[in-house]
């Protein structure tokens, strides 16, 4: 049992990393503007957002902020209790110049508050969430490179990091089972945790000093989880001994990340005011849900007529989750209130997110429902403090809410055992980072 | 900048328990059902009656509108001949009745009537203005006795409905399932491996609906040689319907007919079969209840609670079978009410 246990835990905990940060943004000033950055961002948030955005880093930077989510997420007026997220984010930037071209490195991490990881596989009829169940509860390491090799070209890319986990373990031995304590059994366990890189391009073009273009990429991720046990030996119960052998397969993916393709524009069209647009094709058609895809065998040899030996289970038919490929439209607009010695920028945004998730009729259960996000923030800018830094201190703060309307869902089938529901949520999300411009 | 990093190191120090209720996920409480658990759900769960006699083919109705209260009136048949019995289940079904309680409601014996044979089986009761009816099943034909002010049953000297009105039908008629909609009543029947329909305006004389019926096994899948194992539950015989009225959550009407299926190498199982109004009736996507070998269901709903209770083995691990009555509870995730004090266990 142990082993099991042991096993289990690893699954639970496995060191997974994924883009939570898509959902909830990444960086308070990203947040602010609605994510609508892809052409308009430079500090460890350009690791998520577009890595080409690096080359703009003129100061090595630190970064640290706090995100935090509270989801009120209703299935028939009833809260789900879906996990808050929360975690720490932030990064570094070094910018250098090699062979005269301006480059910069820039490392951006998400670290949950709570848990790295959180899996849940379920059976594909039970309603969840499907895209805020605890796809978010996840870890996001990026690792990015930039060069700028003209002035009004920046190019970057790099990885992310996953893991999947794969694990087997074994039992044999014999089981007393009207004295479990003289059972004499062996465990094995053998348990890996493989690494999955997932690509991050992008683009910057700058063709004046009023307009910017981005453009950037990133590549589908999920994570394999498989766990196989095979448990063999005899069983004694009243002096009858029975070889038993049960065998056990599971497989299943979890925190599925989309292929996503975003173009934006950036524009100042007043000195002090700049605005920002990006539209993003996410590509949800090759979804994969958190099915578990489980097999088991139970053979008991010598007992025919006097014990009824369970037939097997039968695999799982997982279904395809038949989600839409959607674009989501981002704008975001930042104005510098106060343009002195201190900066003060007041920032806003908005995203519509129509859901990928095809009504569900049958006997799959994935709940979703469209989504408006609009955000709010400030920020701080700071030049020479106090005469410590030679760059500059920055502070900006957000909070975004999000809003998913009712959506109801009809069954086909009368005698479907969940049988009809209405979804509908609310998520509050606000957050602080600070930035150092050394 | 020191305080800040304090803060938010502070958000990060302890994990709460991770969330998502699965419990207030919906559920339309069709099912699956899963047996009650012993001692927790009842002092014999989930037997609530003795297996010394093979009692089958049960019907329960619940003895109050009170969602909380969970009495019921249990008949099943039993005995050579076969006879109708009524347990009072004042306690609900966390304790095992007793067979001192079985009162014998319903016989051939008692004002024998000529279409009947010495069997008297398939009870099904139902609560009705000028009496509960218990419809029943003997010789060729399906009746029904009205239970009067004094509690006991009397037949009506006619039968409902009788073998030989269609082609389909494999001779006799038997485990009666009535509905009353409106001002219109609804009997679902079993004859030769198949569930028919008929309707009525009285609930004492029915036609057959259409020529064919309403369920019938599934096709197998394959050969019988692999064992049958990847067959369909039902794919040798449908029958014991138990029909329900509900609603869809748009507030269309639904009937839903519960139904024993068997397959090709004798095991039994608990379907689900409903239909909207108009329509045919549909399979629900697997097999409400796969245990105890169950056969013969009745259904009752008490506030968010669905009962199942049906006929089967007593002991499951055992391959020889034993005819019990057990009770199954959907949504599987909920829990049935605390035991009452009188019951509880040692």
């Amino acid at each position: 049992m142990r082993a099991r246990a042991a096993v289990a835990a690893v699954l639970l905990v496995a060191p997974a990393s994924a883009n939570p940060l898509g959902t909830y943004g990444f960086g308070s000033r990203e947040a602010a503007m609605g994510a609508a950055v892809t052409a308009d961002t430079s500090g460890a948030s350009a690791t998520f957002y577009n890595p080409a955005g690096l080359a703009r880093a003129e100061r090595l930077t630190l970064e640290l902020g706090h995100l935090q989510v509270n989801q009120r997420l209703l299935i028939d007026g009833r809260d789900t209790k879906t996990d808050p997220v929360k975690g720490l984010s932030g990064g570094v930037v070094a910018p250098g110049e090699l062979f005269r071209v301006p480059f910069a490195f820039g490392l951006g991490v998400h670290l949950p508050d709570d848990r790295l990881s959180r899996i849940r596989t379920m059976r594909q009829d039970i309603p969840r969430w499907e895209l805020y169940d605890n796809r978010a509860q996840l870890l996001f390491i990026g690792a990015m490179l930039a060069v700028r090799p003209a002035r009004w070209l920046a190019i970057g890319g790099g990885v992310a990091f996953l893991s999947s986990t794969r694990g087997d373990f074994a039992i044999s031995g014999r089981a007393q089972l009207d004295s479990p304590y003289d059972s004499q059994l062996r465990h094995q366990v053998d348990a890996d945790l493989t690494t999955v890189r997932v690509p991050y391009l992008g683009v910057r073009v700058d063709p004046s000093d009023r307009w910017s273009l981005g453009l950037s990429y990133r590549g589908e991720s999920k994570l394999d989880l498989r766990l196989d046990a095979d448990i063999k030996g005899e069983a004694e119960k009243l002096g009858i001994v029975a070889p038993v052998r049960y065998t056990l397969g599971s497989r299943s993916f979890d925190a599925f990340q989309p292929r996503q393709l975003t173009l934006g524009v950036s524009t100042l069209p007043h000195p002090r005011v700049r605005a920002n647009m990006d539209l993003t094709y996410v590509q949800w058609s090759s979804y994969e849900s958190a099915t578990s895809r489980s097999t088991s065998h139970l053979e008991i040899s010598g007992v025919d007529g006097v014990l009824a030996v369970p037939p097997d289970t039968k695999p799982t038919v997982v279904k395809d989750p038949e989600f839409r490929d959607r674009v989501v439209p981002r704008v975001g607009v930042e104005g510098w209130v106060i343009d002195a010695r201190v900066k003060v920028a007041a920032r806003a945004g908005y995203v519509f997110e129509r859901s990928p998730v095809p009504p569900q009729t049958g006997t799959t259960n994935f709940v979703d429902a469209d989504r408006h996000t609009v955000s709010l923030g400030a920020g701080v800018r700071v030049p020479r403090p106090a005469d410590v830094l030679e760059g500059e201190l920055r502070l900006d703060v957000h909070a975004a809410w999000s809003f998913l309307p009712e959506r109801r869902t009809v069954k086909d089938n009368p005698a479907d055992f969940v049988g009809g529901y209405r979804a509908s949520g609310r998520q509050t999300s606000y957050g602080a980072t600070l930035g150092v411009l050394f | 900048m020191a305080p800040l990093l304090l803060g938010l190191a502070a958000c990060g120090t302890s994990a709460p328990p991770a969330g998502n209720d699965d419990s207030v996920n919906p559920n339309a409480r069709l099912g699956p059902f899963r047996p009650l658990r012993k001692p927790a759900e009842g002092t014999s769960a989930p037997q609530i009656a003795p297996a010394s006699r093979k009692w089958e083919h049960p019907s329960v109705r619940a003895k109050s509108d009170d969602p909380a209260d969970l009495a019921l009136e249990l008949l099943v048949d039993t005995g050579a001949p076969r006879v109708i019995v009524a347990f009072d289940l004042a306690g609900g079904p966390m304790k095992r009745a007793s067979i001192s309680d079985a009162k014998t409601v319903l016989s051939h014996a008692v004002d024998p009537l000529a279409w009947e044979s010495d069997d008297v089986a398939h009870p099904f009761l139902l609560a009705a203005e000028g009496g509960d009816r218990l419809y029943y099943a003997s010789g060729e034909c399906i009746g029904v006795a009205v239970r009067g002010g004094d509690g006991a049953f009397t037949k009506r000297p006619e039968p409902c409905l009788c073998a030989g009105g269609a082609t389909w039908e494999g001779g006799a008629v038997v485990a009666p399932a009535v509905l009353r909609v409106g001002g219109a009543w609804t009997m679902f029947y079993e004859s030769g491996g198949a569930i028919g329909e008929a309707t009525s305006d009285d609930g004492l004389t029915f036609t057959r609906a259409g020529g064919a019926p309403v369920l019938t096994p599934r096709a197998p899948t394959g050969p019988l040689a692999d064992g049958g194992v990847d067959d369909p539950f039902d794919d040798a015989r449908v029958g014991d319907p138990h029909a329900l009225l509900g609603a869809s959550s748009e507030g269309r009407r639904v009937v839903h007919v519960y139904y024993t299926g068997e397959n090709r190498l004798g095991a039994t199982a608990i379907g689900l079969a409903s239909r909207f109004d108009g329509g045919a009736l549909t399979r629900s996507t697997a097999p409400v209840f796969t245990r105890y070998d169950a056969r013969g269901p009745s259904v009752v709903q008490k506030g968010a609670l669905t009962l199942l209770v049906t006929g089967g083995r007593t002991n499951e691990a055992q391959a020889t079978t034993a005819g019990g009555v057990l009770v199954g509870l959907a949504p599987a995730t909920a829990a049935m009410p605390p035991l009452p004090p009188e019951i509880e266990p040692p």
